[in-house]
């Protein structure tokens, strides 16, 4: 599963070289170059920091209980004697994996319900836009708890909560953005070529109707890497002692007064990636704006 | 007259929603897996037990009567029971509704009494410091998750400087508002960055009107300007914003609740979940989806009043 993450490392350089080459202005080349290495160096720190620590994330050690920050221990230890550092940059691979694939399901999904319903049109038009209405009804923080809390805790339940919720702001995107594509020559054309129905929405209208929901996408990856550490904050994400950094938060809850970094630590890491992936997604809405125009 | 048929209109339209969210979440219960009742239950349960649960709530049945049994529940007052507490939800749910009641109203009014500073410094000075230091302050609790915002003041002003309690409800109202002080920042956080990003823009766009260049002429002083020239025409989409995402703290209370040990709707849910009291849960999902419609309809409703430039076709 780790393999995802490379390749998101690649499109964001790739990106931001084809910045250097377009229209870009300085700030949106910062945005998205201040971006890619925040997420470069989380990265690296993912992959490299686990294999140089000389402490286990899991195994305990009880001579080194809730010691405070120090040389030999950075972040502390918690109340198990684990080197809190160690258990952040492991998490990292956990919260940016459930949180990457969570985000996939909603945008694939939503896009497609939106471009057939668009497309369509009438009865099968209106159906799926009810059901966009009830679930964007609900909040969504409330709707994902509740669907996980019936399903059961774990990392494929959360998703599955997720993408199930999810997936309306996309159809809703999409849709509008159809509508309007729908009425333009080339679709005419595609049909007076005789393509089919399905060629002409999938191949040639949805590519034109996606970018909104691609802008909508680089925002939302906040979003969904934040109510991934919710979810493991509440216990319903992945089990322990897996070192998820909502789960971590929730367990050091228990020694806020003697020791307070166990729980404060972990939400470093996850501001510091709430931070890149906001860097990340006003460079990517910029780009995509500037070559929509 | 046309005010009548508008709120008309738009009520007729959340009854089917409304409706139909009923449905989603009747259906919830359909995800436990394996049999609901031995799941209610739990593993250790007795096979007449699982039958009787079956008899009580219809699962023998098809799906849509069991649907409509549900819903004639709902609309006779019977929201299910707790088998924690061995009691009907309706008896529990006034009181925690109450806390969480008073948190969001809370929350929502210091998101808008501190975005409207922040908003009116950083619109001063567009692209100087004072507007990057603002930009940058709010851009903080969207990369952060908000359970951990609350650990941080909940270290800082209840354990560390003892300001405010760490937790519980409070009596009366100056308790309450001592004690939902530090839930009710936690929540505003999200509200507040919005509502600052919106305000800032909203009020640079309005700086540059003719109308503000004419009150400037006239010799207006600078505060009167800002107060009932700007603002005034800055807030109102202010208010349709807060009803849009007032479900983000709605939401947001299932979470803050539990940082502070609040007696809510949110911490009860979260507790119904690890104890498997599934009904609770469904009737609490139940409570703020139609909390979060009825927020998002009174708004729709008001802000016509708000705004005469508002037509009603």
């Amino acid at each position: 599963m780790s393999t995802l993450a490379p390749p998101q490392a690649l499109d964001t350089s790739g990106s931001a070289r084809a910045v250097t080459a377009g229209r870009a202005t300085p700030r949106r080349l910062s945005a998205l170059a201040v971006g890619g290495t925040l997420l470069l160096l989380l990265l690296a720190a993912a992959v490299v920091g686990p294999l140089v620590s000389p402490y286990d994330p899991i195994s305990q050690d009880f001579d080194r209980l809730l010691q405070p920050p120090s040389w030999a221990h950075p972040f502390g230890t918690d109340n198990f004697g684990r080197d809190v550092l160690t258990r952040v940059l492991h998490g990292a691979l956990i919260d940016l994996r459930i949180g990457l694939l969570a985000v996939v399901f909603p945008f694939l999904f939503g896009s497609l319900v939106g471009a057939i319903a668009g497309y369509s049109g009438g009865l099968l038009d209106a159906v799926l836009m009810r059901a966009v209405d009830v679930v964007t009804a609900v909040p969504f923080l409330v709707l994902v708890i509740a669907v996980v809390a019936f399903l059961g805790p774990g990392e494929v339940n959360v998703l599955f909560a997720i993408g199930g919720v999810g997936w309306v702001t996309y159809a809703r995107l999409v849709r509008s953005e159809v509508l309007r594509e729908k009425g333009l020559e080339y679709v005419a054309a595609g049909r007076a070529l005789g393509y089919g129905r399905w060629r002409v929405v999938l191949g040639h209208v949805l590519p034109n109707a996606v970018p909104p929901a691609v802008i909508f996408l680089a925002s939302d990856v906040v979003l969904i890497i934040l109510t991934t550490a919710t979810l493991g904050f509440l216990g319903l994400g992945v089990r322990p002692p897996a070192p998820e950094w909502g789960m971590m938060i929730s367990e050091g809850r228990e020694f806020l007064a003697s020791g307070w970094w166990v729980a404060t630590m972990p939400g470093f890491a996850c501001m510091y990636t709430g931070l890149t992936f906001i860097l990340l997604g006003d460079g990517v809405a910029d780009l995509l704006r500037v070559k929509g125009q | 007259m046309a005010l009548l048929a508008y709120a008309l209109r738009r009520v007729g339209q959340a009854v089917p929603v409304a409706l139909l969210v009923t449905v989603l979440i009747f259906l919830l219960i359909k995800l436990l897996p394996g049999d609901p009742a031995a799941a209610i239950l739990g593993e250790r349960a007795s096979d007449s037990a699982v039958k009787v649960l079956h008899r009580q709530w219809g699962l023998d049945r098809p799906l849509p009567v069991q649907y409509a049994v549900y819903l004639r529940n709902l609309f006779t007052g019977d929201l299910g029971q707790s088998f924690r507490y061995r009691t009907p939800v309706t008896d529990l749910l006034p009181r925690r509704s109450t806390v969480t009641f008073f948190l969001v109203v809370y929350s929502t009014l210091l998101s808008v009494v501190i975005a409207i500073p922040l908003a009116v410094v950083a619109a001063s000075h567009p692209d100087r410091w004072p507007d990057h230091l603002v930009r940058g302050l709010i851009t903080l609790p969207l990369a952060s998750p908000s359970f951990w915002i609350g650990i941080l003041l909940l270290i800082l002003f209840a354990l560390r400087l003892g300001w405010f309690p760490a937790s519980g409800y409070g009596e009366g109202l100056g308790g309450h508002l001592r004690h939902l002080f530090l839930p009710a920042l936690t929540l505003a956080q999200p509200l507040l960055a919005i509502l600052t990003r919106n305000l800032r823009s909203a009020l640079i766009d309005v700086q540059r009107t003719t109308y503000v260049d004419f009150a400037r002429a006239k010799g207006l002083a600078r505060r009167v300007v800002l107060v009932h020239h700007i603002l005034r025409a800055a807030l109102l989409p202010i208010v349709t914003l807060i009803g849009v995402r007032l479900s983000y703290p709605i939401g947001g209370a299932v979470v803050v609740e539990t940082v502070f040990a609040l007696p809510g709707l949110g911490s009860w849910m979260v507790e119904s979940i690890l104890a498997r009291d599934y009904m609770v849960v469904q009737t609490l999902t139940l409570v703020f989806a139609l909390g979060a419609m009825l927020v998002t309809l009174v708004t729709d409703l008001v802000y016509p009043l708000l705004d005469p430039r508002v037509r009603l076709g």
